[in-house]
């Protein structure tokens, strides 16, 4: 089953990004040869060892930056089919929970792509989206600290 | 919680792509970056979770061996831990020792892979405390990691911890100026073939000695009995082992070759006398005592558990008894006799008077009463001493010379790979009646 919900995510990847490269209003045939990059890092896995998979976002940002220059929706849509390729290359998208994990994360990306997307320069959604971020890693922190002292002995 | 090298490149990737989205104003390096930071950020936190997750599934159940010890002595810990690792997790879970603590063997650290259901590990290792007073094992340390992060965190709350501990302890000295042995003894040195006890009774034969016929017996039955008296053999040497200490510098082959030897040698005891005794010590340190031990299997685990070298709670540098003391006054005054320089005999005479001090305060080492009350305990004339001679050697002469208040024959063992003038003075240092090398 794994294995075809990575060729699932691999077709989708491949037309999301052929998809963009047809339909943009001046060609960008530069978008197919990077289609290519994170198939090689896929073939390079399988014949060597685990620890290259870092290579699959690398490649695969790459094809998100050149649909995202046709359209930040585009761009969305190839991060998504991405995201989960490389999920599902580390092992990270076996189980239902993995599953609501990405899903999760594609929602959270979509509202940042949107907020993009309305936005007429890069400073202001940046900002937006490193307070949301920071202010996450806070909350997360503060839980972690609170859980920490529990376990090391305090009142809770 | 540490980023590990995957999370770390990924940052790194998402930082590029935010510089370069401010730089040239681009929001597909904007959407890219944000992609990144997201996935991070989600993985961290899904992370914690499971981390949290696992904490919460540990239980511990700790257990010793005794729970009242004097300092320098050891104690056996068994723990059971059951923990839940969710995947992808792998988790190592970690003993926490206190620094008074410190562990002569055994595992102190588990790893538990992610899988379904409860996973159960044991376990099990020797402590021996340096200070004296109340402690109490404090808990664990889980470190648990994936393909991107790695946390660890302190699990001593009272769930976790415990048993107490109360280390006595113990001085360098005995109290009183005096030896102090509570031990008595009857030894009955046997210098005839046959002992005095009887074996059997059997009809007597001609040539029999008519010193053996038992005559109420013979009278009972109206047949000559003749008693046959169990045999005797030589007492079984006492064997002592001198671990290194686990700072020192030894060779680890020489140590394995001294261990050999011991092990061979309590077995020949055992096959030959039908028991072993091995005191095994360390320094000053007496670690453990096998008494009269008549199985060969119990015999080997017990060298096996404890053959290792060893963390010392005491330490003796050119330690001196009050012999040594005594016969360096001795000699001071010898030399002063022969002296006719009026400065040289001024000096042996403060000397002699700073030793004559000094024997005067000179209490008796715990370790000498120690090995006193344990040799008192078994019967035997011979005690052979195994040690890599590494440090200082004043231990084994206050050993060989509680050795020889005992009355017993003191060898000595020591590495092959030592030179001839090296090994003698060895048996000087120690005082040995022979000294041999082993190979």
């Amino acid at each position: 089953m794994t294995d075809r919900i990575g060729k699932y995510l691999l077709t989708a990847t491949a037309i999301a990004a052929l998809a963009t490269a047809v339909m943009s209003p001046e060609p960008a045939r530069y978008i197919i040869p990077l289609l290519l990059l994170p198939l090689a890092v896929l073939v390079l896995r399988a014949a060597g060892p685990g620890d290259r998979l870092f290579y699959l976002p690398c490649a695969g940002i790459l094809l998100v930056i050149a649909c995202g220059i046709v359209h930040v929706i585009a761009g969305l849509v190839v991060a998504w089919a991405v995201a989960g390729l490389c999920l599902h290359a580390w092992g990270m998208l076996d189980s239902p929970a993995d599953l609501r994990g990405w899903a999760i994360f594609c929602a959270a990306l979509a509202i940042a792509a949107i907020v993009i997307a309305l936005s007429n320069h890069v400073l202001l959604p940046f900002l937006v989206i490193l307070g949301t971020a920071g202010a996450a890693f806070l909350i997360q922190s503060l839980h972690n600290h609170r859980v920490r002292k529990q376990l090391r002995g305090a009142l809770p | 919680m540490r980023l590990l090298r995957c999370a770390r490149g990924i940052c790194f990737l998402a930082v590029l792509l935010f510089i370069g989205a401010i730089l040239l104003d681009s929001p597909a390096a904007l959407l890219a970056g944000t992609a990144l930071l997201t996935g991070l950020l989600g993985q961290y936190i899904l992370f914690c979770r499971r981390f949290w997750r696992t904490t919460a599934s540990v239980e511990v159940k700790r257990s010793l061996s005794r729970t009242l010890m004097r300092r320098g002595t050891t104690v056996r810990v068994t723990s059971s831990i059951a923990v839940t690792v969710p995947a992808p997790l792998r988790v190592e879970l970690r003993e926490k020792i206190p620094s008074i603590l410190s562990v002569q063997d055994g595992d102190t650290v588990v790893t538990a892979p992610s899988g379904p259901g409860r996973q159960e590990f044991r376990l099990s290792y020797r402590i021996m405390p340096v200070m004296y007073g109340t402690t109490q094992l404090p808990g664990l340390v889980l470190i648990a990691r994936d393909r991107f992060f790695e946390a660890e965190a302190d699990l001593t709350a009272r769930a976790y911890a415990g048993p107490s501990l109360v280390v006595q302890p113990t001085g360098l000295f005995e109290r009183g100026g005096k030896r102090t042995t509570t031990e008595t003894r009857e030894i009955e040195k046997m210098s005839l073939l046959s002992g005095l006890g009887i074996r059997a009774l059997r009809e007597y034969y001609a040539g029999d000695d008519l010193r053996h016929i038992d005559w109420k017996a013979s009278a009972k039955h109206d047949k000559l009995f003749v008693r046959e008296y169990a045999g005797v053999t030589s007492l079984a040497p006492v064997i002592i082992a001198d671990l290194p200490w686990r700072g020192s510098s030894f060779s680890p082959a020489e140590f394995d070759r001294m261990a050999a030897k011991v092990t061979g040698m309590a077995e020949f005891s055992i096959r030959t006398y039908q028991y072993a005794s091995v005191l095994i010590i360390s320094g000053p340190n007496i670690l453990h005592f096998i008494e009269n031990e008549k199985d060969i299997q119990t015999c080997i685990s017990a060298l096996r558990e404890w053959m290792h070298p060893a963390e010392r709670a005491v330490h003796l540098y050119h330690a001196a008894d009050r012999a040594d003391l005594r016969s360096h006054i001795r000699a001071i005054e010898d030399a002063n006799e022969h002296s006719a320089d009026p400065a040289d005999r001024q000096f042996l005479s403060s000397l002699r008077a700073y030793y004559r001090a000094t024997l005067g305060n000179q209490k008796m080492y715990t370790f000498s009463a120690q090995i006193a009350r344990t040799l008192a305990s078994v019967t035997t004339e011979e005690a052979y001493i195994f040690s890599l001679f590494c440090g200082d050697s004043s231990h084994l002469r206050l050993l060989a010379r509680q050795a020889k208040t005992e009355k017993l024959v003191v060898h000595v063992r020591v590495p092959e790979s030592r030179d001839a003038m090296t090994r003698s003075s060895y048996q000087a240092q120690v005082c040995a009646d022979t000294l041999e090398a082993f190979t």
